[in-house]
């Protein structure tokens, strides 16, 4: 079944669209969500309340890509309760490294407001638009996706040291694209 | 903190750059359901095994789209739990069950009856349908077993959900594969498990059949884990405690002494989960076999141990001894 087909389940309001979407993209999120968490069961339950999520939000919504719909959706639900976890110290997945890896482009400056969030998020988009595909690929990877260095190797068949250097090269870039665009976070 | 900040703000990035960057992924499961549905046509004809058999062979390859690996040598097992409450509308039946020592995984199924149920049962919202669940255990003697269900979300209720054609049962309307991590002390007290759905609610006897735990001891003497236990379902250690997230490197040992490929562990998958007691002191980690959402089942026979982050783990002799199952 096509994403279309799927999408207007979910408007016919026919609960068979969350076993379709289970079906085709179970997998997917569930390896978001596992890489984040690093735990079976906070996973599938990330997952589970990423279908209903989606169940509870299509309509009104009409995503261009539903795998990648999901996918954000599953990706901010781990993250959410990463956080909350981390509380516990709990939990086995990529997220602690990959963010502390994060704090290396990070500006300092003033607190946050939602105009500054969607500044950040476009200032994102324009700098993955401009890095070369290979370089993407590895970065959201690692800050999207939550792999692990070694998965990424693998998957993009690079060495892990290339992998390394390759991160550490556009976490600088970043920050350095980030303090010209004037995003202090 | 602020690197949250820019992994949440990267949450929301083009999603041509999420889908260009997705993770290929892996069809080594698709692979193996067809050749299990080959084997299952071997089984119905080639096996008598009697009536539970004759019920397995028919069974056998829905039940190999939750419960994967060596299916065909467990199956009386994963199906002596097999059996199902109705209250003339709706009926609650448990497809077949899989426990250890640690942790027990049960297959539900819910089908409606009558036209009506159906009708109902499919107007119904499905976060409703989904809350409408309940699962707790009890002791040899009857008590609830405290301190289970013990996360917020209190179980996993593992979701190929929906109706008819959806679940691979297909006169099934909704099946959920249930993991039940009670952890070895309270396993041991446990006798059922019971799930409820409205006023229907299905014990399920976990104490009937539980595959065995193997113990496995560091080659040298030195490996820094403890209570390190080996199953068909999955493997259990007590790490040192720590701050930092955990990262274990496993692989399989075959019982030549060899140690499995990272393919071949890849093929058999292990999902690991470490929750510190809170005393700052050890870590027990609970992990089992198989590709989410399946659990897959391996043949104890076939191997010695694990390596664990380099460090091998071995069934001694003793233990070995010891255990009549192995």
């Amino acid at each position: 079944m096509d994403d279309k087909q799927i999408i207007e389940l979910y408007w016919a309001r026919e609960k068979h669209a969350v076993a379709a979407t289970a079906e085709k993209y179970g997998r997917y999120c569930h390896a978001i969500a596992y890489h984040i968490l690093g735990s079976r069961e906070d996973s599938e339950e990330c997952v589970n309340d990423a279908y209903l999520k989606a169940w509870n939000a299509i309509p009104p919504q009409r995503p261009d890509s539903l795998q990648a719909y999901l996918g954000a959706i599953t990706r901010n639900l781990s993250l959410d309760r990463y956080r909350s976890a981390a509380a516990e110290k709990r939990g086995a997945g990529q997220a602690a490294l990959a963010l502390e890896e994060l704090r290396d482009c990070v500006p300092g400056g003033a607190p946050e407001r939602m105009d500054e969030t969607l500044a950040l998020r476009d200032a994102l988009n324009r700098f993955l638009e401009a890095l070369a595909p290979q370089v993407r690929i590895v970065f959201l990877r690692r800050y999207w996706y939550f792999l692990s260095v070694k998965e990424i190797a693998a998957s993009c068949g690079m060495s892990e040291g290339k992998v390394k250097m390759v991160l550490l090269r556009t976490r600088r870039k970043l920050k350095t694209y980030l303090e010209k665009e004037g995003i202090s976070l | 903190m602020k690197e949250q900040r820019i992994a949440d703000a990267l949450g929301g990035v083009d999603p041509r750059f999420v889908l260009e960057a997705a993770p290929e992924e892996r069809e080594s499961r698709r692979h193996r359901r067809v050749r299990w549905g080959a084997l299952a046509a071997c089984l119905a004809l080639a096996v008598a095994l009697g009536a539970t058999a004759a019920l397995a062979a028919g069974m056998l390859d829905p039940l190999q789209s939750y419960f994967e690996g060596e299916t065909e040598f467990y199956l009386e097992e994963i199906l002596s739990s097999a059996g199902s409450v109705s209250n003339g509308e709706m009926e609650l039946r448990v497809e077949g069950a899989a426990a250890d020592e640690s942790v027990c995984y049960v297959l539900v199924s819910m089908i409606a009856r009558t036209d009506e149920a159906r009708q109902a049962w499919e107007k119904t919202d499905l976060s409703e349908q989904y809350g409408r669940f309940q699962v707790y255990a009890l002791s040899h003697d009857g008590q609830e077993i405290e301190g289970f269900p013990w996360s917020s979300g209190t179980y996993t209720r593992q979701g190929l959900f929906g109706n008819l054609s959806n679940t691979h049962f297909s006169d099934a309307d909704m099946t959920f594969l249930i993991s039940c991590d009670l952890g070895r002390e309270r396993m041991a007290e446990t006798e059922k498990v019971c799930f409820g759905y409205g006023d229907l609610t299905a014990e399920v006897d976990v104490s009937a059949y539980r595959f065995p735990e193997a113990v496995l001891v560091s080659e040298d003497g030195e490996g820094e884990l403890t209570d390190v236990r080996l199953s068909s379902i999955g493997l259990y250690f007590t790490a040192p405690y720590t701050e930092e997230p955990f990262q274990f490197t496993v692989r399989l040992i075959h019982a030549d002494g060899t140690l499995a490929s990272r393919e071949e562990m890849e093929e058999i998958g292990l999902h690991l989960s470490g929750r510190n007691q809170g005393d700052g002191t050890a870590m027990p980690v609970t992990g089992n076999w198989g590709s989410a959402p399946a659990l897959r089942l391996i043949d104890l026979e076939d191997y010695c141990g694990v390596e664990i982050n380099g460090v091998r783990y071995l069934m001694g002799e003793q233990e070995m001894a010891a255990d009549p199952a192995l």
